[in-house]
């Protein structure tokens, strides 16, 4: 009966769906050329400009401005100059299972990149290269991870703005996840708790940062005798303990950034089809089996995109930090946007776009990693 | 024909109605089982093998309640702060209004009346917020829309070329040129290429590599764009005022709009269109009569979420802007640089900021989850 | 009211996949037209070229004594049915109904009663305030008629209208839209898979296969009344598709002595009778090899006594009972069926199955019976293996 038609669902489905617009070359213009001339202008070439900005020295003179080009020493400066210890941190006093750990890592790696190149039917060359650029980077962020936040290591922007996207993102992502599935049985009342649970992403993260700051607080804030019970008349405050502050961050973007993954992963869940999870349960699956085996696949698709969006926006973090703590103490809690932001301030122009484009590459990685390989993970396990 | 064969008469849907489908009608197992929403009269009884037991239904709600608590009280701390006295605040806490401190409204009446920045920052954050959002919409929306009905295939060979023209461009400025003439010689360089060597490549990029390079431009710090369009701003003596705010703010989220709507529009079946091109509709017609009302879920949640976006925007607004064009977080900010954690002040402020967007949400929250998910699932 | 002319109309898509060569045919004024074939044979976008949502690339379409090539659909005074119905979610079923009009600017008032006429006619005016969302099938498939007949067009073009509906329903919207079509007498193109569709509604079938891995085939097999294609099928294509089962197929040579014409059947040698011979002089003489179909409702276990009977022999391998007729797969002794590819069907499909014949199920043979058939020799087909033609 509804059988599929190759006239309409057949071998080119783009080009014979529209071919009631498809060769309007005035819509064509008229409807992308905006957007795409406007992200050219506003994206494209300032970034042309930042990158030329990042190999020179920036001044302000009388009456305007002057550049001069010096190359790669705005980099230099982060990675081994003066802005080192704020940048990548220091890395003093490794303790041996830390090395081991790095060890184990670029290892467990190299094996695992060795089985990929001989798994690739073709293009082993490409995949070889590739495999190595991926390993060379990860390991370099490993490293520079484990030594900076073990032994005496003192984590740098960079690692910071690393701990803030994974810690968070991670939190998020697994607190949304369950209370999604939580919201999603059938519970009177649970449209009123989807409108209360978007309420914090609609604060801004100004807001939420001050909001966290006041809740928080040791001596003013709501908790006060919970605070004094923990710690006496200690002068313990949140803000001027690196660890404490840093998670005070992450527990601040948790509590703003939670009910994105809720609201979508709860559409998520709803939409997916009950039979699959109704078999589930005539076979006899436990709740958890259920879960893992039947929802949790269908589940993956959208989690591996909220991850990525996640993680694209929380490398750009800089209000939190700036309101929350003021990127203290020290630069404890300073992450990479707010590093570039003060360099602003501090009319280091050259500096700023150097940082920036070292966020932009780190960023552009870390998604591109999400994208691949977990996408391909993905696709081997469950098809 | 007698009623109970048309009810029954729910067919299987072929591969080209099933996005009209998950819209129009509920689908088999809902209709079966009485799941969904729409899926017939059957409520949902004790005796239903699939409901929670009242074990499990009592903790589901302790989690929910649990959370709710977690998202509520900072705010509720920051609504009852807002009428504390400054002796209040620093006294150490208080919780009650009424109870143990009396409110007062000192710190909204001082906010509103007496701080000159404040209606301006709330008046600029509105217009940025709602202009840029609603250009953001319409160049989104078109864009995806164009994306998911029209066939795009631009050579590789042109691109490139498009794009060193304004290397080009560019690179003459630095070099000392004036921007006019820079500009001048991308469009030569460019034309000048598209006649010659450009011609000869054949590859052409198709409506996927479009969109996913428009995406893509979200990955992009705000901060790597914004020293030079602080400079370009400058330049054209825009800085500091809501037209560099809200141009920059579109083109910082037109990604995201185009992220969301894509797919809306993808799913919206083209033979909606084609029936409308048979009932006689023009193009402009078909697109406001047909395609604009079944894209309006989509459309509204992407505003909203393109306004939360340039509401709270931060960085942007705090290299772009310093007095006349301020925006509510760039005075949040300074109020907390300046004065010290007034607290009772700022959180008038942050409410002040707030309120109309979560006001908004509350009425358009059943937009939401629906016009995120399309462009999330398949994103 | 309007005729159509398609001449030479062919379809190739910017990327340079051909869908639709040379299609020559004419659709009378107040016609209902079929087009009917497989998967991919083309009968949409012939459809579709003719409503204007796809553009005609080759040769010149007509409606009435217009050319319509480059018009928009709006300005060709045609009406489609789509076969997902294509709804407008948003609108309940009178303003679905009276988009159309509503566009033309029609009156208000004068709008209002010709969607409540039409809704009357269709039996559908208790659900003019519904949303499309909250209606069945049938329900659904009356809303789109509904929103072509309001128009009054010149000509309606229903893409498989019936193919989302139950079995049952659809049979009785086969006979609804037929007697719709005698009440209001308007040009009708209908586009279906279904052979049994195809048969019982059109005045006229047009029989279309795809232009094939090369492109080089032009898709109209042949056009006639359902009477003719059934009983003189142009080629093999038509043969095969026309009619369920499918007829049987088997390659053989003609033999001429003297004034008779013989061939084997298997093991079974067929003379063909003086009349039969006549009307197909091009059978004479000729050494080249044929394929000879009958169809197996033209198989039957009783003799006939008024009419010459050829035999036919075989091994029963599968009987099925129908009710009133019974299918029987069997197997010859030497010959298997055969299957040209200008059937389009696979030979695997045919050496599985054997031939097929339709009989009474009075004397039905067991599984494994020998079984002798009897068929009369003028309901024999024949055709030209090189180019699949009928020999006739």
């Amino acid at each position: 009966m509804a059988e599929t038609d190759i006239d309409k669902t057949g071998h080119e489905p783009a080009s014979r769906d529209v071919e009631l617009f498809a060769h309007d070359t005035a819509s064509k213009r008229l409807l992308l050329s905006p957007t795409v001339l406007l992200v050219i202008f506003l994206s494209v070439v300032p970034l042309l400009f930042s990158g030329y900005l990042a190999l020179s020295r920036f001044r302000f003179v009388r009456g305007g401005f002057e550049v001069n080009f010096i190359g790669f020493d705005n980099f230099e400066k982060l990675l081994v100059g003066s802005q080192q210890r704020r940048f990548v941190g220091n890395l003093e006093q490794t303790p041996w299972w830390a090395w081991a750990l790095i060890a184990l890592f670029v290892a467990a790696q190299a094996v695992m990149a060795v089985q990929a190149v001989r798994r690739s039917p073709g293009h082993r060359v490409r995949t070889a290269v590739l495999r190595m650029v991926v390993l060379a980077v990860t390991a370099v962020l490993v490293y520079v991870a484990v030594r900076s936040l073990t032994g005496e290591g003192i984590p740098g922007t960079l690692v910071v703005t690393l701990v803030f996207v994974f810690l968070g993102v991670a939190l998020q992502y697994f607190l949304g996840l369950g209370l999604a599935l939580v919201a999603a049985q059938q519970l009177r009342g649970r449209r009123l708790f989807r409108t209360l649970y978007l309420i914090p992403m609609i604060v801004t993260p100004v807001g939420a940062a001050f909001l966290f700051r006041m809740v928080t607080d040791t001596s003013k804030g709501p908790l006060e005798p919970l605070w004094k019970l923990a710690f006496g008349d200690s002068d313990f405050t949140w803000v001027n303990e690196p660890w404490p502050a840093r998670i005070a961050i992450v527990l601040a973007d948790t509590w703003q950034w939670t009910p994105f993954m809720f609201v979508i992963l709860l559409a998520a869940v709803e939409s997916l089809p009950p039979e699959l999870t109704e078999a589930a349960k005539v076979d006899g699956a436990r709740a958890w089996s259920q879960f893992w085996l039947v929802t949790f696949p269908q589940l993956i698709p959208v989690s591996l995109t909220l991850v990525l969006i996640r993680s694209i926006e929380a490398f750009k973090i800089v209000d939190l930090p700036q309101v929350l703590t003021g990127g203290g103490p020290g630069t404890a809690t300073e992450s990479l946007s707010l590093q570039a932001l003060l360099e602003w301030r501090a009319v280091n122009l050259g500096g700023s776009a150097a940082l920036a484009y070292v966020l932009l590459f780190v960023t552009t990685f870390v998604a591109l990693l999400i994208v691949n390989y977990g996408r391909r993970r993905a696709v081997a396990r469950f098809t | 024909m007698s009623e109970s064969t048309q009810i029954s008469a729910d067919p299987p849907k072929t591969v080209t109605e099933t996005a009209a489908a998950t819209e129009a009608q509920p689908g088999w197992g809902r209709a079966l089982f009485g799941l969904g929403r729409n899926g017939g009269g059957r409520s949902r009884l004790a005796h239903d093998p699939l409901a929670l037991s009242p074990r499990a239904r009592a903790g589901a709600y302790a989690v929910l309640v649990a959370w709710s608590l977690i998202v509520l009280f900072p705010i509720y701390w920051m609504i009852t702060t807002s009428f504390k006295t400054p002796l209040d605040v620093n006294s150490g806490p208080v919780y009650l209004p009424g109870v143990d401190f009396e409110g007062t409204t000192e710190a909204w009446d001082y906010i509103i009346n007496e701080e000159p920045q404040t209606t301006r920052a709330f008046v600029n954050t509105v217009v940025v917020g709602v202009v840029s959002s609603l250009l953001t919409l319409v160049l989104g929306a078109s864009a995806s829309y164009g994306l998911s009905r029209l066939e795009f295939r631009p050579r590789l060979a042109s691109v490139v070329a498009f794009l060193a023209g304004i290397a080009v461009a560019v690179a003459t400025t630095i070099a000392g040129l004036a921007w006019q003439m820079g500009i001048l010689l991308g469009l030569a360089f460019f034309a000048a290429s598209i006649a010659t060597w450009a011609r000869r490549f054949e590859f052409r990029l198709s409506n996927d590599d479009i969109a996913f390079w428009l995406i893509s431009q979200r990955i992009l710090p705000p901060i790597a764009v914004v020293l030079p369009l602080y400079v370009f701003f400058q330049q054209l003596q825009l800085l500091d005022t809501r037209t560099a705010l809200i141009v920059t703010y579109v083109g910082a989220n037109v990604p995201i709009a185009i992220w969301l709507l894509r797919d809306f529009f993808a799913g919206i079946p083209v033979h909606l269109e084609e029936a409308a091109a048979i009932d006689g509709a023009t193009r402009p017609q078909t697109f406001w009569f047909v395609v604009l009302p079944a894209a309006v879920p989509g459309l509204v949640a992407t505003f909203l979420f393109i306004m939360v976006f340039a509401w709270n925007e931060f960085l942007i607004a705090s290299v772009l802007t310093s007095a006349d064009a301020q925006t509510m977080p760039m005075l949040v900010v300074a109020q907390n640089a300046t004065r010290g954690p007034q607290w009772w002040n700022m959180s008038v402020l942050i409410l002040i900021m707030s309120l109309p967007v979560i006001l908004m949400a509350g009425f358009l929250e059943r937009f939401i989850a629906r016009g995120l998910l399309v462009g999330a699932v398949k994103g | 009211m309007a005729g159509m002319n398609l001449d030479g109309v062919g379809k190739t898509y910017p990327d340079g996949t051909r869908a639709v060569r040379s299609v020559n045919m004419t659709v009378e004024d107040g016609e209902f037209m079929v087009l009917v074939g497989p998967s991919g044979c083309g009968k949409t976008t012939v459809l579709r070229m003719m409503a204007g949502l796809e553009s005609v690339t080759e040769g010149t379409l007509s409606i009435g004594d217009r050319v319509v090539n480059g018009l928009p659909p709006r300005e060709r005074d045609i009406v489609m049915v789509f076969q997902n119905y294509a709804l407008y979610p948003h609108m309940t079923v009178a303003e679905n109904i009276g988009f159309g009009l509503r566009l033309q600017k029609v009156p208000k008032a004068e709008r209002a009663e010709r969607v409540k006429e039409v809704a009357e006619m269709l039996e559908i005016i208790d659900i003019i305030d519904k949303k499309p969302k909250a209606l069945s099938g049938g329900q659904r498939q009356r809303v789109a008629m509904g929103r072509a007949i309001v128009r009054r067009p010149s000509a309606f073009l229903m893409d498989e209208p019936l193919s989302n509906l139950d079995a049952k329903l659809r049979v009785q919207m086969r006979s609804e839209l037929i007697q719709l079509h005698s009440r209001l007498n308007v040009t009708t193109v209908y586009v279906t898979h279904d052979q049994v569709e195809a048969m019982t509604m059109g005045d006229r079938v047009a029989v279309l296969r795809s232009v094939g891995g090369e492109g080089q085939r032009p898709n109209l097999q042949q056009v006639g009344t359902p009477q003719e294609l059934y009983e003189q099928p142009a080629n093999l294509f038509v043969a095969g598709f026309i009619g369920s089962p499918s007829m049987n197929f088997i390659e053989t040579n003609m033999e001429t002595q003297g004034s008779e014409v013989s061939f084997m059947l298997g093991v079974d040698r067929v003379v063909l009778p003086a009349g039969v011979v006549e009307s197909t002089p091009r059978l004479l003489n000729r050494d080249t090899p044929v394929i000879v179909g009958f169809r197996p409702e033209s198989l039957s276990l009783r003799k006939s006594h008024d009419h010459p009977n050829v035999t036919v022999t075989g091994t029963a391998e599968v009987t099925e009972y129908l009710g009133a007729a019974a299918h029987i797969t069997f197997r010859k002794a030497v010959g298997i069926a055969v299957v040209s590819h200008h059937t389009d069907r696979s030979t695997a499909d045919a050496e599985r199955h054997g031939f097929v014949a339709q009989v009474e199920t009075d004397s039905m043979p067991q599984t494994g019976d020998r079984v002798e058939f009897f068929l009369r020799p003028e309901h024999f087909h024949f055709f030209d293996p090189e180019d699949g033609r009928s020999l006739r």
